[in-house]
């Protein structure tokens, strides 16, 4: 298991000043930019992804059963893969899409799980300069890839 | 140059202020302080992005918005992405530059994300009461 006082954790980014985020533990650091550290991430993250949608009206967008379903099945085989640590800045749905983003003040990973069969997952990376992304891509999701985004969003520039 | 007939805006200053607004309470992201960037997902049936020119006018015309947040003309200017923000009516405006998700989800979600980062919730400005 990773300390929270590891290198890897410290490294590289930045805490919110208040150390405490919207109903999150205060012993939890938060990063700037939105995403919190915890020992209990992938927990957390599975259960913000079962709430969505839960207690919205209907003419909220919610997220399909099938982009939840893949989203917690990519980030349970991630953690198989690679501890997860890091704590999502927002879980959002788009016209049955599943988001969830992972924002620093340097880096920023979003997981994209479609509402259906007929798009693959994807992974979408960017570095920041300032307010303004200086480089983005976009991969294919795998447990693998989204494992490795994960942990590169926590590293050092 | 507009047709006959056609009202033609000037160009909007670059310190001016428009105002984006929530559909629902979970457009703002109480985490960070911020709306979500499906804020700023452009719709297949939308030619841009509506923002209105003032407050007033944007809760006129869109009453039931959850609230709005602000962004600045000249920082949607800056976006490495080429965004403009072409005034339409008296009180109104579209931001254009945007693609769909659909038609190109990495230039996208690096706009939505810019976007959202550069926007400023208007706290005072909420008409439910049940926004996080």
């Amino acid at each position: 298991m990773l300390a929270l006082n590891s290198p890897v954790i410290q490294q590289g980014f930045y805490y919110a000043s208040n150390g405490s985020v919207y109903g999150e533990s205060p012993t939890w650091p938060a990063i700037e930019g939105g995403a919190v550290i915890g020992p209990d991430s992938l927990s957390r993250t599975i259960r913000e992804i079962e709430m969505l949608g839960a207690t919205q009206s209907q003419t909220q967008d919610v997220p399909t059963v099938f982009a939840k379903e893949n989203a917690k099945r990519l980030l349970s085989e991630a953690q198989l893969d690679r501890p997860i640590y890091v704590i999502p800045s927002a879980v959002e749905a788009s016209e049955g899409d599943l988001l969830i983003h992972w924002d620093t003040t340097i880096r920023n990973v979003v997981l994209i799980c479609p509402a259906s069969t007929s798009r693959p997952a994807q992974i979408y990376r960017e570095v920041l300069d300032g307010k303004r992304a200086v480089h983005s891509e976009m991969v294919e999701a795998s447990p693998q890839s989204l494992a490795d985004a994960l942990a590169w969003v926590l590293r050092a520039r | 140059m507009g047709t006959p007939g056609e009202v033609v805006y000037a160009v909007l200053e670059p310190d001016a202020d428009v105002y984006r607004a929530y559909p629902f309470p979970d457009s703002y992201n109480g985490r960070t302080g911020k709306p979500l960037p499906k804020l700023f997902y452009r719709k297949a049936s939308e030619t841009g992005l509506s923002v209105g020119l003032s407050p007033e006018g944007t809760l006129l015309r869109y009453p039931g918005a959850a609230g709005m947040c602000r962004l600045i003309v000249r920082d949607i200017a800056d976006c490495p992405d080429p965004l403009r923000v072409v005034q339409d009516a008296i009180d109104h405006a579209e931001i254009r530059g945007v693609p769909t998700r659909d038609e190109d989800q990495e230039t996208a979600l690096r706009i939505a994300k810019y976007l959202s980062r550069i926007a400023d919730h208007c706290p005072g400005l909420f008409r439910r009461t049940d926004h996080p």
